[in-house]
Formats: C-alpha cells, sequence, structure tokens
C-alpha cells in the first residue's frame, strides 16, 4: 500500500513538472509565434511598397522618356527593319 | 443626572458605567440593523447589478480594435501590380483626455504636418470629442516623427491607401477606391467581395492616453483581399493609350477608344479610352476623362459593320462569295442608296474593298428580317456584353418586326443600330475563330471558354480572306498593313446623328481588324471620335493606330512576322481611298 502510494506520488511530481514546464514551453512558442507573424506582416507590407516602387520607375512612359532623352534611342523606321524568319534559307 | 456631574464629587470612586439591558440590545440591533443593510447592498451590488456594473467598468477601458484587412492586389497577366494598398498612418487626438499642449510641441506638430498651429489648436479645442482626426493619410517615417514628439494624447492609426503605379493608363479598366477603401468604379467596383477580405478585430484594455495594456481575449486575425488578376498585357496597354493619345490629338478629335482582344480567347488584352485620368489624384477630374467609353459608349458602326452583315446572306445560301452583284444607285422607296464612288459590278470581295453601301443592302434585301435579327442577337448586338464591367451598355437592335425594308437596308452598312467598341471587336472573334463568337473576358482565363458557333467555319473562314484582300493593295484598309505581318481589317467612317439629321461635317473614324490574317492572334478596334484636323476617314484617321498597336503587340507577345518583308507594302506611301 505504500509502495503503491510512493509511485503514484511520483508520477503526480512528474505530471505536475511537466505540465508546469510544457505550459512554458507553450507560452515560448506563441510569443515567438506572435513576433514571427508581426515580422510577416512587416515583410508583407515591406514587399508592397517595394512593388509599389519598382511599379512606379518601371512605367513604361518613364523608361521610353529616359531612352529618347539620356540614351538618344528611338524606334526603328519600318525602312530599316529587317524581318527574319525562323526556317527561311 | 448625578452619574454625568462627577466633578462635584472627587473623593467618591467612579461607580460601573451600568446600562439598563434593554438600552444594550437596542444599541445591538440598531447597529446590526445598519451591518445587514450595508451587507445586502453589497449583495445586491454583487449578484443583481453585477452584469452592469461589469460593462460599466469596461466600458471604461475596454476597446475594441478593428485589424484593417489588406485589400487584395490586382495585376496583370504577367503578375505586375496594377493597385497595391500599402499602410499608411493617421494622426489622431481625444480632446477630451488631454491637458493643454505645451506651444513649442504644437507648434512643431503643426510644421511636420504641414499644418497651422491655429488649425491643430481648433480641432483640439472641444474637450468633450474623444475622437478628432488630425491627419489622415500620411507616410509611416513621419507619422513616428509626430510620435516621437511625445505629446500626451496625440495617438497615430494604420489605414491602409490604394496605390495606382500605372497611373492614368490602366484607369479606365481598374478603376478606383473611395475614401472608406470601397471599390467605386471599375475592377475595383466589379470585384469588390474577392479583393476587399474580412477585418479582424481584438479587444485590448487600454489606458486613458491610448496605449494598449493587454489583450482580451483571443486576437481574431484580419483575412486579407484576394488578388484579382486581370486578362490585360501592361505593355499592349501602354501600346494601345500611347497610340491612342498620340491619334486624338493629332487629329484634333473629341475622344477615342481601342479595345485590344486575344482572337482565340477573348480575353481583353487591352482597352484605352482618351481622355483619362490618374486614379491616384483624382483633383479635377470630370465625368468626361472617367467616362469608359469603349463600353458604355454605343455608336453607329458605319462600314465596319459591312463584313458581318454581308456573311448572313452567304451563310444562308442565298448569295456565294462569286456572285456579283449590279452595284447602280438604286431607290428604296423614297431612299436613294449609293456609294461614295459608283460601280458597276461588283462580286463580294469587290463590296467591302469598295465599301459598296449598294451591294451590302442588297445582299441583305435577300434574308428575311427575323433571321437578321436572330443573328445580330448572337453576335450579342442588343445584348449585355457579360464582361462583368460596371455600367456596360446592351446598344440598340430594334424589334425585328418593326424593320422597314429601307432599315434593313441600313443596318447592313451600320445605321439604325449602335454597338459599343468592346461588342464590335467581340463580333469581330467569328472572323478568327471559323464562326464562333467567343465571350469577352476581363480576367485571365486558364482555358478558353466556350463560345458559340454563329457562322459555318467554311463562310467565317471566306469572310476571313475576304478582309485579307481588303489590306492588300487595292482595298480599303491598307492603312493598317504592319510591317513582316498580313493583317485583315474593315475601316470605316460613320457621320453621327445630331438630333434627327446626319451632319456632313461630324464623323467617326473606326477601323477593325486582326492579325495576322491566317492565324489571327489580336483583334483590335479603334474609334475616333470627331476628327477635326482635315482627315477624317476610317481609312486615314484610325488606321495608323490599328497598325502602331497591332504590330507593337505582335512583336510583343513573340509571333512569328508570317510576311517577308519585301513583299509588304509600307503603310506611308499608299494612297487613302475613299470609304463611307
Amino acid at each position: 500500500m505504500n509502495r503503491a502510494n510512493a509511485i503514484l506520488l511520483a508520477i503526480v511530481v512528474v505530471c505536475s513538472w511537466s505540465v508546469v514546464t510544457s505550459q512554458h514551453i507553450s507560452r515560448m512558442l506563441y510569443s515567438d509565434l506572435q513576433k514571427e507573424q508581426k515580422s510577416q506582416h512587416q515583410l508583407d507590407v515591406e514587399y508592397g511598397q517595394l512593388m509599389l516602387e519598382q511599379g512606379t520607375w518601371g512605367a513604361h512612359a518613364l523608361i521610353e522618356k529616359s531612352a529618347e532623352t539620356r540614351l538618344g534611342m528611338h524606334m526603328p523606321d519600318p525602312r530599316q527593319v529587317q524581318v527574319i524568319t525562323a526556317g527561311a534559307t | 443626572m448625578r452619574v454625568y456631574q462627577p466633578a462635584q464629587r472627587p473623593s467618591r470612586p467612579q461607580p460601573a458605567l451600568r446600562m439598563s439591558t434593554g438600552r444594550v440590545r437596542f444599541m445591538l440591533a440598531v447597529m446590526g440593523g445598519l451591518f445587514a443593510v450595508l451587507i445586502g447592498r453589497a449583495i445586491y451590488l454583487q449578484v443583481a447589478q453585477q452584469d452592469f456594473l461589469v460593462n460599466q467598468g469596461e466600458a471604461r477601458f475596454r476597446r475594441s480594435m478593428v485589424l484593417e484587412a489588406n485589400r487584395g492586389l490586382i495585376t496583370d497577366r504577367n503578375g505586375e501590380p496594377l493597385a497595391i494598398s500599402t499602410p499608411v498612418q493617421t494622426i489622431w487626438a481625444s480632446p477630451a483626455d488631454m491637458e493643454p499642449v505645451n506651444p513649442a510641441k504644437l507648434r512643431e506638430l503643426a510644421r511636420l504636418l504641414d499644418m497651422s498651429p491655429e488649425e491643430i489648436d481648433s480641432k483640439l479645442s472641444d474637450n468633450k470629442r474623444e475622437f478628432v482626426y488630425i491627419k489622415r493619410q500620411i507616410s509611416p517615417e513621419l507619422a513616428d516623427q509626430v510620435m516621437a514628439l511625445g505629446i500626451p494624447g496625440i495617438a497615430k492609426q494604420q489605414e491602409y491607401r490604394r496605390f495606382y503605379p500605372a497611373a492614368d493608363i490602366f484607369a479606365h479598366i481598374i478603376g478606383f477606391t473611395g475614401v472608406d477603401g470601397k471599390g467605386q468604379e471599375g475592377v475595383e467596383l466589379a470585384r469588390e467581395k474577392m479583393l476587399s477580405g474580412t477585418n479582424g478585430r481584438r479587444v485590448v484594455v487600454k489606458d486613458r492616453r491610448g496605449h494598449i495594456i493587454e489583450d482580451v481575449g483571443p486576437v481574431e486575425p484580419p483575412r486579407d483581399g484576394q488578388t484579382v488578376v486581370l486578362a490585360v498585357d501592361q505593355r499592349i496597354q501602354y501600346l494601345a493609350s500611347r497610340e491612342l493619345k498620340a491619334a486624338v490629338e493629332a487629329n484634333a478629335a473629341k475622344d477615342g477608344s481601342v479595345v485590344v482582344l486575344d482572337a482565340r480567347t477573348g480575353e481583353l488584352l487591352a482597352l484605352a479610352n482618351y481622355p483619362t485620368y490618374n486614379p491616384n489624384n483624382r483633383e479635377g477630374v470630370t465625368p468626361e476623362m472617367m467616362r469608359n467609353r469603349a463600353v458604355i459608349d454605343t455608336f453607329e458602326p458605319g462600314s465596319t459593320m459591312k463584313p458581318l452583315s454581308i456573311s448572313l446572306p452567304l451563310e444562308e445560301g442565298k448569295a456565294t462569295v462569286n456572285t456579283v452583284l449590279d452595284t447602280h444607285p438604286y431607290f428604296i422607296g423614297p431612299a436613294r442608296i449609293h456609294d461614295v464612288s459608283d460601280s458597276d459590278h461588283l462580286d463580294i470581295e469587290g463590296i467591302i474593298k469598295k465599301s459598296s453601301n449598294v451591294g451590302a443592302s442588297k445582299l441583305a434585301l435577300m434574308v428575311p428580317p427575323h433571321d437578321y435579327w436572330t443573328y445580330y442577337d448572337a453576335l450579342g448586338f442588343g445584348r449585355l456584353p457579360d464582361t462583368g464591367f460596371p455600367g456596360e451598355a446592351p446598344g440598340r437592335l430594334r424589334d425585328w418586326k418593326s424593320w422597314r425594308p429601307i432599315e434593313q437596308a441600313t443596318m447592313s452598312f451600320g445605321y439604325g443600330l449602335s454597338v459599343s467598341l468592346l461588342q464590335m471587336a467581340r463580333a469581330y472573334t467569328i472572323f478568327t475563330n471559323h464562326g464562333e463568337l467567343l465571350p469577352v473576358s476581363l480576367y485571365k482565363t486558364s482555358s478558353p471558354m466556350p463560345g458559340k458557333q454563329v457562322l459555318s467555319p467554311k463562310i467565317a473562314d471566306q469572310m476571313r480572306s475576304v478582309l485579307i484582300a481588303n489590306s492588300e493593295p487595292g482595298g480599303g484598309a491598307v492603312g493598317g498593313r504592319i510591317i513582316g505581318y498580313s493583317i485583315g481589317a474593315k475601316s470605316g467612317t460613320a457621320r453621327k446623328l445630331i438630333g434627327n439629321t446626319y451632319v456632313a461635317d461630324k464623323h467617326r473614324a473606326l477601323f477593325m481588324g486582326f492579325a495576322p490574317g491566317n492565324a489571327p492572334k489580336v483583334i483590335v478596334a479603334v474609334m475616333i471620335d470627331e476628327p477635326s484636323a482635315g482627315k477624317y476617314y476610317g481609312g486615314a484617321v484610325a488606321a495608323p493606330v490599328f497598325a502602331n498597336v497591332a504590330g507593337g503587340a505582335l512583336r510583343i507577345l513573340n509571333v512569328q512576322p508570317d510576311q517577308p518583308f519585301n513583299n509588304t507594302l509600307l503603310p506611308a506611301t499608299t494612297p487613302i481611298p475613299a470609304d463611307f
């Protein structure tokens, strides 16, 4: 009888210890999760802003203008274009 | 009374204070009663009034916060972003909880927000208000600077603002959102449900300065809106709007539209209108600029109707491509039907090339009105195109029972019925798909949607060849030719109806076609309204827009040229034929 009680007591102690530990671990993990979610949101926001920036700088009108003014490029005249078809001999 | 005068008998020992048991009991009962009242009140408050008091308490420190969902992205078919929501900050204050602000700090705040100190002061003056906006939608960096001032009672709040990187290029397709973040026009309105997402909720305890102390209960996270992928190709869209703008300005026209469809899937590759506006800054924008003309406005399609109307007599076997008609001017009742340049005899190809009203009307009168109505109806005229664009117009196709022969005749060359440019471009899919009319899709499709067989493949292919011939020397659509590619097209110049009469000096220049001719990839429809810089024929005003847009689109889509360069006539050297 005493032995059985001692074993049960030991089990209770171990269980309660593990409850406390896992509770602690779960709190730590939850706080990590929150932190990661927050940083995910931050990164999403930053991604959106970068896309916006890329879209603005990459606007065709802007590129066309820089190509014309800064690089002096222009669309070739149709007479200057030679079309080469694949498989042509 | 002696008991209360001890000073008079100092020598006598003071007797024990004695009271009758009656008085003791009385006092105990009184005090016990008072205790009972207190306990009763406490029980009453704790039990009966508990809910009320808890609510009252919470109302004083608990706040429910809405976690705003991020509105979904709108992209073109290649994933290029066209509408993005990004967080901005709003500075607000709670004057009810504030002490007077240090004037130096107030000036600093005003300087940061680009406002006058008086303006801010007046916003903070109403001591009873718990919430006033000081400045909405500022950049997060600026908001951080404002918060660094550390003025008690001033807080920031995150909001989303919609940005359109392509600015005016996509204005009519995408539309815009209102102050409340809800779609107001275009795809923003049509796909509101998909884009908006669901807001989350978070209940927190806040102190009186607006700082969050703790979360109460679980946080409901917001669900962000979904991404909407359009069928539009940003590169073709840019090309179309640039060419349209150039043509409208060069021809001193009132307005214009271009529609580009994928000839095999019916997807909308580009849709541009001019004038347009910048959805990022709608100050000074007029309804004229916001009008999505290609979808909302309807007009009489003029000669661009002929390839469609002529197909039905061929389909019904009333005529063949080899049928030759007498095309001298003739009368229907009192009305004289004639051409810009009269011919003696024309076959089907000749009727299209010379854009003969006489030929088209004679063919049209071979078919009973009911059949024509059924055919036009099947082509989608007089019906909503079902693209999902807000405000799309069905156009007008009158009931066949009321048609007189003259009306059936004028309809064959595009007068007496009205269509939108989008409907017209869609109708031309029968020539690029062996007689199958495709539904127009505003959104990128993974598999082609089933069409509707309107013409037999044989007749549709014959008409396609006629349209290709029309773009070769001697035809009416040479102005739309592209270097390296064959095309099939029809031009049109419709007189405008003002009041009840067709005026001679106001026209609509039209050009519809497809390229490459034998394996069409794109359909391009162009409409220039009231060109007034001398030229007004569709083959002269609208054709160059077609050539530049279709040519550019084929290069962008990497379509292999089907015509050796040396065989291609250059558009600039070709005289423009008269076309009505």
